[in-house]
């Protein structure tokens, strides 16, 4: 009997904790999914990105084949030998599938020939509806006979009948396979709105298609190659050199004309159609499905020729990254003005206690203290910094803040940051009686300055400052040695002052003498880690659902008991008996909380809304690339908002700035369409537009006027003034 | 430097250009001639006056095993022999690489699988087959009794190594011998060949 989902999804295995697994282990073997063929090439399997379907719901599966090194197999279009992979469903009553959602293939030369494939890991994905009729408590299940040809120097068919088991309730549950999915769906080729043309003459195709977007990607974007993949076979000479060209108003892409344009093949071609693909080296970073008729649409395609590698690079670097030693200055002033966001500041003040207590304490003890301290902080920064860098490099499409897309990360700091607080208000104390500060002499008071600086840097990341956002964006596109210089100088940033503190008895002096008031100021710091903690919160609601919040706060309450039963124990004279089961008991409400925790799930399952207006009257839609591209081709401007319920910044400039009377009423003068980008979540798309435009983190702001070829960037912190005035420039 | 890679780029697209006079549909098939399994030197022109069948082959390429483990092949080798057409399968896989065979494997295989081939063609250096451009095994030509191209492409319209496409499979070459047999003009005159790649 084959593993089933469900199984497996019980052991959800959290993305951070992948992260770390294939920081460590490279080769860390995923869980295997479902049924595994045991084909010798490929590994196939059938992954499903829901748990627990809902009767008449919608939702992704995928078949997984992971192929052999240097074998491929092959797109829709297979090119000159070859053969796409195949699946024939066996569902139950009433299910339907959608055909393979194709993902951007490469092209594989050999010879005079070329074939278009894939190799290493790959996910297909198919969308599922399960019809209305199915009772809760059902278990539906998936079959498929999935048949592949797998190539190297020669051909192997293989095939193997996947099924999964998946049981219906009353609503769809992602699980783990739901990250990896969404993001195949979201590097998915998109539609490009316009209509391409192409001519015929001489054997040879000259492809036509509008969009100073992408005439952009070739004058100063990313791609150093970009080609053309026909979905039909005999279109195009596979192997053939592709000419590409580039206007002011779009692409050109010269072909050789396959047996179908020659007329050897069929009655002519009414339709070419295929993908316009742009690489950044061997990856694909964007692709659109263009479809062409005969004729040529009107404009200069072909002004210039895409010479692959000039400017491309320089690109990268240029417009709004920052240099190395900007850079780092920044991160620098980023890591001092942590020390000040309302969830920080409690944390490292009870800290600073310790240091007023022990001013009279010898001057190495105390300097040996702030030295450690900064080694929490720094130590936390590096392995922070180490599981983002690993991650980019494996690919992954993540920013800035991508820790706060995960809803366990986000009860963890939740519950951290209450337990703090429950600290701060007495209801328990850690070590001696008279609390935090005393120990500071004992051995164990040095591990607590350590550990004080790492609670500080977890308490810091969800306030990440806008200094930090371009500091790091900046840190992807250099080496990896210096991207870690910049997190690295972050933390020193933040560790600074009390550094300096710890190293000047005369600074030391400055601060107020010690006394009752201590207790008293302690007590209400307590409240705005409440307070940050009920904000917490709130974002995991948005992103689990009210099945998630119930979680949480009964892990939060699970949390407060044992800080209670750990103070009650700690404190009573009571026999050996009564502290054993009273430890006992503390432990458990604990491991309680973390299985609570647990239950929270992945998160992804709440879906974005669609549009909205604020009380000012301002209206808002979805951000997609389409709905930028369907705006300005209206000749409207466009202002997009790349938001997060986690960004405090991105909330504090909407009621500043954007949900304003004078700012709703210019947009409606202009008609400005304002799209807003949610980042809460997960989503490779918006993280490629962070990215583009140096910036590895929300919020990120932009105005494109109408006609220009380039958004302008607003600054991170808004002001009512700066929306207006770009909205006046790009008008007038 | 721009204007340097887009010369280079113009350069390649001219150089790609096809090289050979590849054979076309209605027009006199390329006049070839290669030693069979025999050691038997066969020339196109040998059998002027005869129609003529080309079979691009590869005997462990899935797409072949596909047509003769169901005897889909050997069936329409045994249909056409019958009626006086000159069947060639061209194995152009060069030595070492799949598909490859000595004269007298070749025979062997004729033997076992029950076909029946007029010759089997060894054309290791790959010169027919680069001559006719064959791209995939298998991959078909008819050429009529008057030394003219009368089909070229797939053998069917099942564009895979699944063995029970045979069954609903429309057989172009099978279609075409009918036409031609009737005296009307083949309808499916040239279609995309596919399978594995010819191992030139």
């Amino acid at each position: 009997m084959p593993p089933r989902v469900p199984l497996i999804a019980a052991v959800r295995i959290h993305p951070l904790l992948q992260a770390l697994m294939a920081v460590l282990a490279l080769l860390a073997a995923p869980v295997a999914a479902a049924q595994t063929s045991g084909a010798p090439l490929v590994r196939a399997s059938l992954v499903s990105e829901a748990v627990e379907i809902a009767p008449g719901g919608e939702f992704w599966v995928a078949m997984r084949q992971q192929i052999t090194p240097r074998w491929h197999t092959y797109w829709r279009n297979p090119g000159d030998s070859g053969e796409p992979t195949q699946l024939f469903w066996d569902l139950p009553e009433g299910f339907e599938a959608s055909d393979i959602y194709w993902p951007v293939p490469y092209r594989y030369p050999v010879a005079h020939l070329a074939n278009y494939g894939y190799e290493d890991d790959l996910l297909l994905p198919v969308r599922i509806t399960a019809p209305a009729n199915l009772r809760p408590g059902d278990t539906a299940r998936l079959s498929v006979h999935a048949y592949w040809l797998v190539c190297e120097d020669i051909c192997i068919p293989e095939d193997a009948v996947l099924t999964l088991d998946i049981p219906v309730a009353a609503q769809t549950t992602p699980g783990r396979w739901a990250g990896p999915i969404r993001d195949m769906l979201a590097a998915l080729p998109q539609p490009w709105p316009q209509q391409a043309g192409f001519t015929y003459q001489n054997e040879r195709v000259t492809l036509s298609i509008p969009g100073a977007a992408l005439s952009e990607e070739l004058s100063g974007g990313r791609a150093t190659a970009a080609e053309f993949f026909p979905f039909r076979d005999s279109m195009i000479v596979h192997a053939a050199p592709q000419g590409v060209r580039y206007g002011p108003d779009g692409v050109t892409v010269e072909l050789e004309a396959g047996a179908r344009f020659t007329g050897r093949i069929g009655g002519g071609v009414d339709v070419l159609d295929g993908l316009l693909i742009f690489r950044e080296g061997r990856d694909a970073y964007l692709a659109y499905e263009v479809s062409a008729v005969t004729g040529a649409p009107a404009g200069d395609f072909a002004a210039a020729a895409f010479a692959p590698g000039a400017g491309s690079g320089a690109a990268a670097g240029g417009g709004p990254a920052i240099g190395f030693f900007q850079a780092v200055f920044f991160a620098l002033i980023g890591g001092l003005i942590l020390n000040l966001m309302p969830c920080v500041f409690p944390v490292l003040f009870v800290k600073a206690l310790g240091f007023v207590e022990q001013s009279r304490a010898e001057a190495w003890k105390v300097r040996r203290h702030g030295l450690v301290f900064t080694a929490g902080i720094l130590v936390s920064f590096a392995i922070l910094a180490g599981v983002f860098l690993a991650l980019r490099a494996a690919g992954e499409s993540i920013g800035w803040g991508f820790q706060l897309q995960s809803p366990l990360f986000v009860l963890g700091v939740a519950a951290v940051m209450f337990a703090v607080g429950l600290n701060l208000s007495g209801v328990f104390n850690i070590g001696g009686a008279a609390g935090i500060g005393q120990s500071l002499t004992e051995k164990r008071g040095l591990a607590g300055s350590f550990f004080t600086g790492v609670l500080a840097v977890v308490v810091a990341s969800p306030c990440t400052a806008p200094f930090m956002a371009a500091a790091l964006g900046a840190a992807l596109t250099l080496p990896l040695s210096t991207a870690l210089a910049i997190f690295i100088a972050l933390g020193l940033g933040m560790a600074l002052p009390w550094l300096a503190l710890s190293f000047s008895p005369a600074l030391l002096n400055l601060l107020p003498k010690p006394g009752g008031w201590m207790v008293r100021f302690k007590q209400v710091l307590a409240f705005p880690m409440y307070g940050a903690a009920a904000w917490l919160i709130w974002v995991l609601a948005q992103q689990t659902g009210p099945g998630g919040l119930a979680a949480a706060l009964g892990a939060l309450v699970l949390v407060a008991f044992a800080a209670w039963l750990y103070e009650a124990v700690r404190t009573s004279s009571g026999k050996g008996g009564w502290r054993i089961t009273g430890a006992g008991a503390a432990a458990a409400s604990l491991i309680a909380a973390v299985a609570l925790a647990f239950a929270v799930g992945p998160g992804g399952g709440m879906a974005q809304a669609e549009n909205g207006s604020s009380a000012a009257g301002l209206e808002w839609s979805a951000w997609s690339e389409e709905a930028v591209e369907a705006a300005r081709a209206e000749g409207r401007p466009v202002f997009v908002n790349m938001t997060a319920a986690w960004c405090i910044s991105c909330l504090a400039n909407e009621s500043v700035a954007l949900n304003r009377r004078r700012v709703a009423e210019a947009f409606a003068e202009h008609g400005v369409v304002y799209l807003k980008g949610d980042w809460t979540n997960r989503n490779a798309e918006i993280a490629r537009v962070l990215e583009a435009h140096g910036r590895s983190g929300v919020p990120l702001y932009l105005y494109y006027a109408p006609g220009a070829e380039r958004p302008e960037v607003l600054p991170q912190i808004l002001t009512e003034d700066i929306i207006l005035r770009a909205v006046q420039r790009g008008t007038s | 430097m721009k204007l340097l890679a887009s010369f280079a780029s113009v350069a390649a697209l001219a150089l790609a250009a096809p090289a050979l006079a590849a054979p076309e549909v209605g027009a006199p098939a390329p006049a070839f001639s290669a030693v069979d399994s025999n050691g038997v030197t066969r020339s196109l022109g040998d059998f002027a006056g005869e129609m003529v069948i080309l079979e691009w082959t590869n005997h462990d390429c899935p797409y072949v095993v596909k047509h003769y483990a169901t005897g889909n092949m050997q069936a329409l080798q045994a249909d056409a022999t019958a009626d006086g057409i000159v069947w060639l399968s061209i194995i152009s896989s060069r030595p070492g690489a799949q598909g490859h065979v000595s004269g007298d494997r070749a025979n062997e295989l004729t033997e076992s699988r029950g076909a029946s081939p007029s010759a089997v063609l060894i054309d290791e250096a790959g010169d027919v087959g680069r001559l006719y451009g064959a791209v995939t095994t298998p991959q078909m030509f008819i050429i009529d009794a008057d030394g003219i191209v009368q089909y070229m492409g797939a053998i069917d319209d099942q564009p895979s190594a699944r063995h029970n496409t045979v069954e609903i499979a429309n057989n172009y070459v099978r279609a075409a011998l009918a036409e031609l047999a009737a005296g009307e003009p083949v309808s499916q005159t040239s279609t995309t060949p596919y399978g594995c790649r010819v191992h030139y």
